[in-house]
């Protein structure tokens, strides 16, 4: 068991550390939005909305030729419209509106957090034939086994329940660590690594609904998930009110016992005799992600279909609510960020350990040691948030209007990606100062990110403490504060390395 | 901040139930008052105490939320007894006092 | 006795390790699907409906694919691992077969 731990840690320990941290940061994707969006840090939206009003000014005319177009209702965490429809020449394409005029807020290019951070953590960005979302998969069924086999493998040192000794030699700090963050925080780990499988467990184990759906296979999300089609008809008919169909889907929930208020329409076939609107309702005050959803026609506002969620379709969507936490609980939010850090160390912690284990028993014996290994260790650790960070600062030094390609969102992530390997290039280079280096370069790009975000955008941070604007106070102290932790382990580790050199000062 | 003092009092009440079942390992309660004798009725006190945050989360939040932050408060109150063992352990102190007082008001009857 | 036993299992071990991550992570796998396809079957005989039974299955299959992994890794001997997989797998297949044969006889 202990040997199944430590290979299967060292394949999959990267991957992990990757998922775990976008993960970590996708719980506030929307505030790194406002972070990287300036366009979209609105005020709070007001509490009765009138969409017939506001698709009729400036979005119209891009929503015009759309087949299809979903619009998803403001929130506290995302203060904007949201228009999402697909171009045919620029792919799918997402719009803010200002919930107050209808006006549309300029496009800033930027993936952000909602369509980057957050489908890094479970896809990797590797789309060929859905490579990502298997390895991320294998990713998560590994770390089921890595947590099974790591209690298996400690049970003795269960007694250790609470032992964290941080002032001892690095190598028995770093397993404390690992042992105190993989026991203690147990739970969390063991149900967000089931409940991420849970969410994709019809792509992983497609041949169950192979074996049950042999011929009609696309019936499945029709009947589970209420999913709706129809074809065009050809024949030209307005769209009808979508506030009185907005008013009976809150009508129609209240009467069946589920109050509720919508989150997102989908409008089909727009602007034809045979179009649709599909309602769904929002799930801020439950863990479930719930698949309730009306279908009203589009031209005559008539209900064609409920859906209601089934029972075990309910509990696949109870595990995944609680994986993607999307209701609104602040406490749970920030314990959840907590729990995801912990992985992060935890997973870290382990790497670290089996790094200097290997590096002790390589000067033993007498070998040099893999320098692609430790370069590897180092940039799964830090070149991980160095990347984030370049990610971060880019974003507040490309030019907002970048017409030809490459595109601004192409240039962020080419910094996100191009900084992780330049992580490695320097390990690999400078192996017995890359981490420190690293850790202090992290640092110096948080308070970087900080600064552009005050001289960019005018919200620095006390403006932003004063004014209430959350997100953009959060996000900067959340980067001061990863700062403050990257020099705090720099010094760590510094400390940590003196020894050696008294050693050969001596010997 | 009204709709935090069911979390916090039920992070409380996790803290003291782990604190002392921390102290009942020798290696901790040296390091918190080096010769001090261990209390009895450890179990029960650490279980009641958890149980209690337990109903107070579930009636305070419902059931999903309740039962989800239950289990997230503990790995946080857990945690951070180990770093209060770690780095302050004179803070725990008092526990044991309270407990040493009461086996002696025992022994004198 | 056991000195020649082990002469024959310690021979090969990459070749060993080889087999048990093709038993683990193909055999398991397999294993899984064919069970846990065939419980969905079974649950749309008690009245389940399909779109339900598929999704039940689908879960069940994480819990399932983790046992056989963990077990996988731990059984010592090769032999058991592979009649234990491959011979679930076939009582899967076999259990859906017939219910494919009754349900074509009935409809």
């Amino acid at each position: 068991m202990t040997r199944l731990h430590s290979w299967a840690g060292v394949l999959l320990g990267g991957v992990l550390l990757a998922i775990f941290w976008t993960g970590s940061l996708s719980l506030f994707d929307r505030e790194i939005d406002r972070w990287m969006q300036p366009a979209t840090r609105l005020p709070a939206p007001p509490a009765a909305l009138s969409l017939d009003r506001l698709l009729h000014g400036q979005a119209a005319s891009l929503i015009a030729t759309a087949p299809a177009w979903t619009l998803s209702l403001p929130t506290a965490r995302t203060p904007t419209l949201q228009l999402d429809y697909q171009d045919p020449v620029q792919g799918p394409v997402r719009r803010h509106l200002d919930p107050r005029t209808g006006a549309l807020l300029p496009d800033e290019g930027s993936w952000a957090g909602t369509r980057f951070l957050f489908p890094f953590h479970f896809s990797l960005h590797l789309r060929w034939r859905d490579l990502g979302y298997w390895l991320v998969g294998a990713a998560g069924m590994g770390m089921l086994m890595l947590l099974a086999s790591g209690v298996v493998a400690h049970r003795k040192l269960i007694a250790e329940f609470f032992t964290f000794r941080p002032r001892k030699r690095l190598q028995r700090s770093l397993l404390d660590l690992h042992n105190l963050t993989g026991v203690l925080v147990l739970p969390f780990h063991f149900l967000i690594s089931l409940s991420g499988l849970a969410i994709f467990c019809l792509i992983y184990f497609p041949g169950v609904a192979q074996s049950l759906y042999p011929e009609d296979r696309a019936q499945l999300p029709a009947e589970a998930l209420g999913a709706y089609a129809r074809p065009a008809s050809g024949v030209v008919a307005p769209l009808g009110s979508l506030d009185a169909m907005l008013r009976q889907a809150a009508q129609r929930w209240e009467q069946d016992g589920h109050p509720g208020a919508a989150y997102q329409l989908r409008v089909g076939h727009p602007g034809d005799r045979a179009a649709f609107v599909e309602i769904r309702r929002s799930f801020d005050r439950e863990v479930s992600m719930n698949v309730d959803r009306l279908i009203f026609d589009g031209v005559t506002g008539a209900l064609l279909q409920q859906h209601r969620t089934p029972p075990v379709v309910g509990v696949q969507r109870f595990l995944t609510g609680l994986h993607f936490v999307q209701f609104e609980h602040w406490t749970l939010r920030w314990l959840y960020f907590a729990g995801g850090l912990g992985g992060c160390l935890l997973i870290g912690s382990g790497l670290l350990f089996w790094a200097g284990a290997r590096r002790a028993r390589h000067a033993r014996q007498g070998r040099s040691g893999a320098r692609l290994v430790e370069a590897l260790t180092v940039a799964a650790c830090v070149g991980l948030v160095i990347a984030t960070l370049a990610f971060f600062v880019a974003n507040r030094l490309l030019p907002v209007d970048i017409a030809a390609p490459p595109r601004r969102a192409t240039l962020e992530v080419q910094a996100f990606f191009g900084a992780w390997l330049l992580s490695l290039a320097h390990a690999a280079w400078r192996p017995a100062r890359a981490w420190g280096e690293q850790l202090q370069l992290a640092a110096g790009l948080a308070l970087l990110a900080v600064l552009l975000n005050g001289l960019t955008t005018g919200d620095h941070l006390l403006r932003s403490l004063s004014s209430g604007q959350t997100a953009i106070a959060g996000m900067d102290l959340m980067l001061l504060a990863l700062a403050g932790l990257c020099l705090l382990a720099a010094r760590r580790l510094q400390r940590a390395a003196q020894p050696t050199h008294k050693e050969r000062a001596l010997g | 901040m009204a709709d935090l003092w069911p979390a916090l009092l039920a992070f409380l009440l996790a803290y003291l139930a782990f604190a002392r079942l921390a102290l009942a390992q020798a290696v901790h309660r040296q390091a918190v008052a080096p010769g001090a004798s261990a209390g009895r009725g450890t179990r029960v006190f650490s279980a009641t105490l958890l149980g209690s945050s337990l109903a107070l989360l579930l009636v305070a939040e419902g059931g999903g939320f309740g039962a989800l932050l239950w289990l997230l408060l503990l790995s946080a109150a857990a945690f951070c007894v180990a770093q209060t063992l770690s780095w302050r352990p004179h803070w725990l102190r008092w526990l044991l006092r309270t407990r040493t007082e009461h086996a002696d008001a025992n022994e004198l009857r | 006795m056991n000195a020649s036993r082990q002469a024959k299992t310690g021979d090969h071990p990459r070749a060993r390790l080889l087999l048990r991550l093709c038993a683990a992570l193909g055999g398991g796998y397999i294993c899984t699907v064919a069970l846990t396809a065939t419980a969905a079957r079974f649950a749309t005989l008690l009245g389940m409906p399909r779109s339900e039974a598929v999704y039940l299955g689908s879960l069940l299959a994480l819990p399932l694919y983790l046992a056989l992994l963990l077990w996988s890794f731990c059984e010592p001997r090769l032999r058991r691992l592979y009649a234990l997989l491959l011979g679930g797998t076939g009582a899967g297949l076999l259990l859906q077969a017939l219910l494919n044969v009754a349900r074509a006889g009935g409809g």
